[in-house]
């Protein structure tokens, strides 16, 4: 016969051989030197939730942050910074949500006159420079706002300022395609900008535009942003996928590296073959991506894509293509209308936010959309490595005098010459 | 063999099992504390030869923060509003504007995470602590905060609480909620938040801890040609920034309170920023 004693202690032999075992797991993973209180807290937290929505910007493509950005204090003071990869996204940052807010929250675009623009220019507010003209629809969505739906998110915008209008925060734009300004109306308080408190803080050197300065010649709005140009040196060479196309994901252009059917010319280009869809890649890194038939790479889940569920769409694929991250972006060119249900997307690459010109293009994707689908898309698959050494382009000041000769817009930029990379003035 | 002397079998091994590793693990957590207390002993030696004192009180144990990207639960915000204004009507002013009106107020909330909230008189009670009172209505709407580090304004007829939020428990050095009391009552409350929903979390692994980022202090203090003679605090902590409307980034931060004035290192980086600190 057993005791009480024992017969509990029988009960309880189950239940304590569980709790020893969770004990022993538990004191395993720290003795193993492995941070639990993380686990834990993430375990009874459910984790980290998927994203709601996938913005434009979640791809890290698209202009992540606009060319020059010129802040303009109620003295009339303009302070800009534009060449300064660091510097420029830290003052984008104080006021992108802020835009974004304002885009989609603007009321309809008024028609105004240049000179109301270039009073705006010279006014208390921040001006914006993306340097390649878009559909106001991206920029708006890449902040994170959807444009009302009065709104024309067709204005190809390149340029825009946030400015004061009876203490209220208001949006003037300049529509690249019609050479037409406008004025939208947002609810949004001027103050909540902080801009002088901003200004002072940010210290940026001390800038101007092209009409102040009477420039003939050079596009008025042509930031001079006196800060002291210094650029890294680069060097530059071709991503070689290997002869077994080890670098590349066939899965992102839907691919089956198992069913495609491989080819190899003698130059040493590799070409894939699935179905309809066809991937050729040579080794001086560029790559193209065709369809034939129908089919292709489905922009997204719906029937109907938007122009920035295309844009949306290109982007993760060249960014799951091209090495980015680190000094080297790729930002969004161009978008282009192509037959009529289709649009070509340009990509170009970016180092510490100076534009690269490749040897023949400028761009360093271009993708084609057509119906809801990618149906074509080339890359130059190009790496990019900083050096120690730093170049010196020749001054803002003496590039504005040349280009006043030829007319236009002076732009900096890297270019890429395939056995080396220097710096350039271009006109834009 | 009997199931009982099986499970006594086990058990015992059990037993033994959990003995040697917890053994190994208080022997790594001394281990652990010794080689700190190294490390905090050379860097009080470093600074001291550099004439700053590391204040006795500061302690240098405390973790990196990870980076936390947050997004906006429009559902979740209106329950929070609808808890204190009661049930609302809301209205997209589009650009991730809502405006909130309710039967005991009304809220308008912003993408950037700032918002105002206006309440009807006599709705919220300021009580014999107005501090907490403030905290609590915050509570509600999903943001937390130490009452008794509120700055306390008093006037004849009106009282301003200013709190300092938090974030699991971490200052949020640029998120300030003022609320205004008038006539005994909560009227107004205004501020900058961030949302509440994580969409990820960034890992610690490789991120500079207290003694590397008061090294890095020290280097900025020299390249700078800065001085100070004390360091009194040593705060991990958030800055809460919104780049994108409807998203925010819980940036980890290091606070650096010195004889000289107070220094923000990046938690990622260990390099000196300029935080905007805007109200």
């Amino acid at each position: 016969m057993l005791s009480k004693a024992q017969k509990i202690f029988r009960g309880m032999e189950t239940p304590l051989i569980f709790l020893l075992l969770i004990s022993a797991v538990y004191l395993l993973l720290r003795a193993t030197v492995i941070d639990t209180s993380d686990y834990i807290e993430e375990l009874f937290s459910g984790g980290a939730d998927q994203p709601a929505s996938s913005s434009v910007s979640s791809t890290g493509i698209v202009p992540s942050y606009p060319f020059a950005i010129v802040l303009t204090g109620d003295d009339g003071s303009h302070s800009a910074v534009k060449y300064n990869k660091e510097a420029k996204q830290r003052v984008f940052s104080l006021f992108s949500a802020t835009l974004g807010e304002a885009l989609g929250s603007a009321g309809e675009a008024e028609t105004i006159k240049e000179s109301d623009w270039t009073s705006a220019l010279e006014g208390h507010g921040v001006f914006f420079d993306y340097l390649y003209p878009l559909p106001l629809e991206i920029l708006s969505t890449h902040l994170g706002a959807a444009m009302p739906s009065h709104a024309d998110g067709n204005l190809i915008i390149r340029r825009l300022i946030l400015s004061e209008r009876e203490e209220k925060l208001c949006l003037y734009l300049k529509d690249e395609a019609q050479n037409a300004y406008y004025r939208m109306d947002t609810p949004l308080n001027f103050s909540s900008l902080n801009l002088s408190q901003r200004i002072t803080d940010l210290a940026l050197p001390e800038a101007d535009f092209a009409f102040q300065r009477k420039a003939d010649g050079i596009d008025p709005c042509f930031v001079f942003s006196g800060e002291d140009i210094s650029l890294p040196g680069l060097s530059s060479s071709p991503i070689s996928t290997g002869s077994d196309g080890s670098t590349l994901s066939l899965s992102t252009f839907r691919m089956n590296a198992g069913a495609a059917s491989v080819y190899s010319e003698n130059d040493g280009t590799q070409i894939y073959v699935e179905g309809g869809k066809s991937l050729r890649v040579d080794s001086s890194g560029y790559l193209l991506f065709a369809v034939t038939g129908t089919g292709g790479i489905p922009v997204g889940d719906s029937e109907t894509s938007t122009l920035s569920d295309r844009v949306y769409a290109a982007g993760v694929l060249v960014r799951n293509t091209l090495p980015t991250g680190g000094d080297v972006d790729v930002g969004l060119l161009s978008v282009e209308e192509a037959e009529s249900d289709g649009c070509i997307i340009y990509f170009g690459y970016y180092v510490n936010g100076i534009p690269v010109k490749l040897q023949n293009t400028d761009w360093c994707a271009k993708v084609r959309i057509s119906g809801e689908n990618i149906v074509r898309a080339e890359f130059y698959l190009r790496s990019y490595a900083v050096q120690s050494t730093f170049l010196a382009p020749l001054p803002e000041n003496h590039a504005a005098i040349l280009a006043a000769e030829e007319g236009g817009e002076p732009l900096l930029v890297y270019t890429d010459r395939a056995e080396d990379v220097t710096w350039s003035w271009i006109l834009n | 063999m009997d199931k009982y002397k099986l499970k006594n079998f086990i058990l015992i091994m059990l037993v033994l099992v959990n003995i040697f590793l917890l053994f190994i693990v208080i022997s790594n957590e001394i281990d652990t504390a010794r080689l700190r207390k190294n490390r905090e002993d050379t860097l009080r030696q470093i600074l001291l030869s550099n004439s700053i004192e590391l204040n006795g009180d500061v302690r240098l144990d405390s973790r990196a923060l990870p980076e936390v990207t947050l997004t906006r639960s429009l559902k979740s915000e209106e329950q929070a509003v609808a808890s204190l204004i009661g049930k609302c009507e809301t209205s997209d002013l589009g650009g991730s504007i809502i405006y909130y009106d309710g039967a005991k107020g009304a809220a308008r909330f912003r993408g950037t995470g700032e918002f105002e909230m206006v309440f009807n008189p006599d709705v919220i009670y300021a009580g014999s602590s107005p501090e907490y009172t403030a905290a609590d209505a915050m509570k509600r709407l999903g943001f937390h905060s130490r009452p008794e580090d509120a700055e306390i304004q008093t006037g004849t007829e009106d009282q301003t609480i200013i709190l300092n939020l938090t974030y699991r428990d971490k200052p949020v050095f640029n998120s300030r909620i003022a609320c205004y009391f008038v006539n005994g009552s909560l009227n107004i409350v205004e501020g900058k938040a961030f949302f509440n929903k994580v969409v990820s979390k960034g890992s610690t692994d490789k991120l500079p801890d207290a003694c590397t980022i008061l090294m890095r202090f020290l280097e900025y203090l020299k390249t700078n040609q800065l001085s100070c003679t004390e360091i009194t605090a040593v705060d991990s902590g958030y800055f809460a920034e919104s780049t994108v409307v409807g998203e925010c980034v819980m940036r980890p931060v290091w606070r650096i309170s010195t004889d000289m004035g107070t220094f923000f290192m990046d938690g990622a980086t260990g390099l000196s920023i300029q935080l905007d600190t805007r109200e």
